[in-house]
């Protein structure tokens, strides 16, 4: 009996000595909270609400009627920028050596909105820039056409009219960026918009697409919107310089298409927003996204494609499934004379997963059908350096730290079913230095292969850095 | 004498807090919140240097039955203008929300997965599940004892996770919470994070009436490890306004593409 009481003593003693010392821990956090405010006595942890404070304000508004603050109809904006880059591989091309400075570029973004009601709006942006670096490696002769793609640029970018006819109907006329499909890194259905690719694994993806004249619709019905578009411009990419660094080849002339009745552009897309999951449909005649070398002329021209595709996004969890596929009709190629079909695919997600960090996969396929194997041969004068099957993975990582005010992102982008037809990997940190004004630091290392063209800029590696200033 | 004194002593606490853990945390849920909201908020945050970064924000919620639509389009700094948030935040605890963001640089609405809720909310040392409702039957609740805050009488209640999957989405291993008794408001929170050893201090620094409706006016959000101050988000909102004429299309990835 005795044996009894002494037992539930102890088991009492060290149940409320463990409740206690609990207790005790709470209240070491709990001492974070202002001590002022809590009227009993106050515990460490919970101290650490505020260092400063005041009690919490409290106010009575008996009616929600408050002043709208005046805001301008006319908005201006912009951002001042500095980039450069150097190129730290031994490597010459048409006789200059890139193993130097090669980037030094100022430039000036501007944009205005004005709005004529809730409803509709005008805006427009465009930008002006200029390469110091040719002039100060006057030493170094570089050839026309790098001078002209690169020392000085003068753009306009978005200039559309914007608004709504019905409630249910919008619409939107004028130079703008329309993004199909839901990859973020390999393009299957987003076939709107030409690419700038004067300085491939190098230009920020915000700067990548080149925005079109276009009348665009857009009607809503439910979860879906039907979007139609009428091109009223042929624009095509913009390429590197020939003889430079990014294109080390003398190639013939690039043709832009005249726009005329052959080469009318139009697309219509469904787009269904669900919970949980968006589905699309596209079909487009657009121009295409590569060109080839028409035989009669000897020129590089760009052709009309016709393109069927749908992208599928799931999100289940912490996980953001994408695929997308799209079917391409009369794709002309160098080395033969008829017109091929393609099926591009992709599969790909983003986990979320991780604290502040985004890890992202794509893998495409690019299949042609009716493929002929002088389209790749060595003996071919006018091969197009394209396989059967072409391969493109993409692995992108972005984490966060310092609350957003520091982003680091690495991203590999990679050719072919076993990587070896080559890529780059580009590796970056982006810094909040203060409100406004941000700056970026990094490597991008560009890995050769069996592609000629990926090869051909092995040694363009490089760190580069900017920083930018919004207003 | 000992288990007396406990059990007397357990009784009359009892009878204090007649009302138990449970039926506060569904209280402080079911309060009227308002509906068809609109409001300016001011985003401050601050390292543990005292630099400071502000972001200025135009919100709308709505609710829709049980769930809720939120809607947020930054207005400064420029670098991140017209940079839009869109949320179909689900009662139904098993249901993921819907979320959206617009990126106008890429002028394109991107999904999130967004089960993961404890990362930072846009760089605040609030997460996104600060920013939603909490499921009540997901969490335990304890009275500790009651406290005053702020001259106000609250109960101070400890909140653990009935489940590892929501320690997972919210990163936070347990809670304490101070909610006042005369109007079910969380005044005060000391919220556990999972990973580092750090603490995260909501205060409540601002509170208004408005239209009848207990609403926060200002908020801050400390993210300590022991004694130190890591970083600081303060949320301020003006311009608050309830039963605006928001309708459900509006919050739809049209009006986040649009702009405002």
């Amino acid at each position: 009996m005795n044996k009894k009481l002494f037992l539930s003593f102890v088991l009492s003693s060290l149940l409320i000595n463990t409740a206690l010392v609990a207790e005790e821990n709470i209240d070491d956090d709990l001492g974070g909270f202002d001590t002022e405010e809590v009227v009993e006595e106050a515990s460490d942890d919970l101290d650490g609400f505020g260092d400063d404070d005041d009690d919490e304000a409290e106010e009575i508004v008996t009616q929600s009627v408050v002043k709208e603050e005046e805001v301008s109809n006319l908005s201006f904006g912009g951002d001042i920028a500095f980039k450069t880059s150097y190129g730290y591989k031994s490597h010459k091309v048409d006789g200059v050596d890139y193993n130097n400075f090669n980037q030094a570029q100022i430039s000036l973004a501007l944009d205005m909105e004005y709005k004529f009601s809730d409803n509709w709006k005008i805006y427009m942006s465009g930008d002006a820039s200029y390469d110091a670096v040719y002039d100060l490696r006057s030493q170094t002769t570089f050839n026309d056409d790098v001078l002209d793609t690169y020392e000085t640029d003068l753009m306009l970018k978005d200039a559309y009219f914007q608004g709504s006819i019905t409630d249910t109907l919008d619409t939107k006329i004028g130079h703008q960026i329309v993004v199909w499909g839901k990859s973020d890194s390999i393009r299957i259905t987003d076939v709107i918009n030409p690419l700038d690719n004067r300085q491939p694994g190098m230009t920020d993806i915000e700067d990548l697409r080149l925005s079109v004249a276009m009348a665009k619709f857009d009607y809503y019905v439910g979860s879906w919107n039907i979007s139609t578009m009428l091109i009223a411009e042929n624009r095509i990419m913009l390429e590197a310089g020939t003889q430079g660094e990014f294109l080390p080849f003398t190639l013939s002339q690039l043709e832009e298409p005249e726009y005329n009745s052959d080469n009318l552009q139009y697309a219509l897309a469904f787009n269904g927003v669900f919970s949980g999951w968006d589905l699309s449909f596209y079909g487009a005649n657009v121009l295409d996204q590569k060109w080839h070398i028409n035989k009669s002329t000897m020129k590089r021209e760009v052709g009309i494609i016709q393109m069927l595709g749908s992208a599928l996004n799931v999100a289940s969890g912490s996980w953001l499934l994408k695929s997308e596929v799209a079917l391409i009709n009369g794709i002309k190629y160098n080395a033969t004379d008829d017109e091929k079909n393609r099926l591009d695919m992709l599969v790909g997600f983003d986990y979320m997963g991780i604290k502040d960090t985004v890890l992202s996969l794509e893998i495409a396929d690019r299949h042609i059908f009716d493929y002929e194997d002088k389209m790749n041969s060595t003996t071919e004068m006018f091969k197009d350096y394209t396989e059967q099957d072409e391969f493109q993975t993409v692995v992108r990582a972005i984490h966060s730290f310092s609350n957003d005010s520091i982003n680091a992102t690495a991203l590999i982008s990679m050719f072919g079913s076993l990587l070896e037809n080559g890529g780059f990997a580009r590796v970056w940190v982006e810094v909040d230095v203060m409100d406004g004004v941000t700056s970026n630091f990094g490597v991008v290392d560009y890995i050769g292969g069996d592609k000629v063209f990926m090869e051909a800029i092995s040694n363009n590696d490089r760190v580069f850095g900017d920083i930018c200033y919004s207003f | 004498m000992i288990l007396k004194t406990l059990l007397v002593a357990s009784l009359t606490l009892s009878s204090l807090l007649a009302i138990t853990g449970q039926e506060i945390a569904q209280k402080v849920h079911d309060r009227d919140d308002g509906d068809n909201s609109t409001s300016q908020m001011k985003m401050i945050l601050t390292d543990k240097n005292g630099h400071q970064r502000i972001r200025d924000l135009k919100t709308f919620t709505k609710d829709k039955g049980e769930d809720k639509l939120k809607l947020m389009f930054f207005l400064t700094p420029a670098d991140v203008k017209n940079t839009a948030f869109l949320t179909h935040d689900f009662e139904d605890s098993s249901r993921d929300d819907d979320q959206w963001l617009y990126l106008p640089e890429l002028q394109k609405v991107k999904r999130i997965a967004s089960s993961d809720k404890s990362s930072s909310f846009m760089g605040s040392d609030f997460t996104y599940s600060d920013m939603t409702d909490r499921n009540v039957e997901d969490y335990n609740y304890k009275i500790m004892k009651e406290k005053k805050v702020g001259g106000h009488k609250t109960w101070q209640m400890l909140v653990t996770p009935k489940s590892e999957k929501t320690v997972d989405e919210t990163g936070y291993t347990k809670s304490i919470v101070f909610v006042r008794q005369d109007n079910f408001v969380i005044v005060q929170a000391l919220n556990y994070i999972k990973a580092g050893k750090k603490l995260k201090y909501m205060k409540v620094k601002g509170l208004k009436q408005i239209d009848g409706i207990w609403t926060a006016t200002e908020m801050q959000m400390t993210t300590k490890k022991g004694r130190k101050t890591l970083h600081k988000t303060v949320f301020k909102f003006s311009n608050i306004k309830y039963n605006q004429n928001l309708k459900e299309s509006f919050f739809t990835t049209r009006t986040i593409q649009k702009g405002l």
